[in-house]
């Protein structure tokens, strides 16, 4: 693996195999705790698609590796990125809720005559008032890395992970958690978190 | 025969009218997509789907949901809608050629016509077709 050394101004990882592309479109805002990383795949084949749509300035994520290992910052690591999406139940998922809980959670879900979208809105928010790691992480506390990967609609399928989009996955993890003293627990596939195609990032491995 | 005033009038508030309809169709700035012949084949979940494993549409809301429906790419789909594990799926007919079609409880779909990429599609105004147990 190439060399390992990188450091953290002002929300840049400074490191000779990080590529600075830092777009202030999708910086939302004061990212001041970080608990977690989300691994996702982009749905297109190449980092120029992915670049475009984040200058339409709406979703993106803090880092893009390419199919060649390339590592791309794309925003800062103190600022809030748009990644995730309405969050499950972790309790429900894991079935460790509470009764309590497990009553308020089934009274949003199964709630008669309410679009399931709603439902599922409702949802996340009654799970983001829950601290971390009751929780699964939100926008309001997580780092997001993207994939190039395309999704085959046909296959409900994701391309598979690349040998070096791997090898730069695992090295950018173990620094980021180095530098924001996170652990293995705290890195999630983005369908382990939120309602997403269950292929998403399936094939990187990190463990 | 020359057209007297009085029917061309009328054929002037008839475009307009058919004008109008169609516009109202289009009202996501694409044509609004029209099926014939559905068909309701199948209905299921995914692991972890309990919560919504009754759900249901009829044809006529397959039909509403397909026409108010935008096309998007994979990325859009992901981006902005939930991939909720309930589906129902069917037959139809587009543009006279038969059809497969899913259609999810988080507002996505896919239409697919013989072996082809499937399309996919995206309705933030379909709510009403989705709250279900009334």
């Amino acid at each position: 693996m190439a060399e390992s050394t990188a450091t953290v101004v002002n929300g840049k990882l400074i490191a000779s195999r990080v590529i600075d592309k830092v777009s202030s479109k999708i910086e939302k805002g004061a990212l001041n705790k970080v608990n977690a990383i989300i691994i996702h795949q982009t749905e297109s084949d190449n980092v120029a698609s992915s670049l475009s749509s984040y200058s339409s300035g709406v979703n993106g994520a803090h880092f893009l590796i390419d199919k060649d290992g390339t590592i791309l910052q794309t925003a800062r690591i103190n600022q809030k990125c748009w990644h995730v999406g309405n969050i499950k139940s972790r309790c429900g998922e894991l079935r460790i809720c509470s009764p309590e809980d497990l009553k308020e959670i089934n009274s949003i879900l199964f709630k008669k005559g309410e679009a399931y979208q709603v439902r599922v809105r409702n949802l996340s928010q009654h799970e983001a008032k829950k601290p971390y790691p009751d929780r699964y992480p939100t926008n309001e506390d997580a780092l997001g890395i993207e994939l190039v990967g395309r999704f085959d609609a046909k296959s409900g399928s994701y391309d598979m992970v690349t040998k070096p989009q791997n090898e730069s996955l695992v090295w950018l993890l173990s620094v980021l958690e180095s530098s924001l003293s996170l652990t293995n627990d705290d890195i999630y596939r983005h369908p382990q978190v939120s309602y997403k195609q269950s292929s998403e990032a399936e094939s990187a491995k990190w463990r | 025969m020359p057209e007297g005033p009085e029917r061309r009038l009328s054929r002037a508030w008839l475009v307009f009218a058919m004008v109008s309809v169609a516009a109202a169709g289009s009202s996501n700035g694409q044509d609004p997509l029209k099926l014939g012949d559905i068909a309701i084949t199948e209905r299921g979940a995914d692991a972890n789907g309990e919560f919504c494993r009754d759900f249901s549409l009829t044809s006529a809301q397959v039909s509403a949901f397909f026409s108010r429906a935008r096309l998007v790419d994979a990325s859009a789909l992901h981006g902005s809608f939930d991939h909720l594990p309930c589906y129902i799926r069917g037959t139809a007919v587009w543009k006279d050629q038969p059809a497969t079609w899913e259609i999810r409880a988080g507002g996505t779909g896919m239409l697919t016509v013989k072996a082809g990429m499937p399309r996919l599609y995206g309705c933030s105004g379909c709510d009403d077709l989705f709250a279900q147990g009334r």
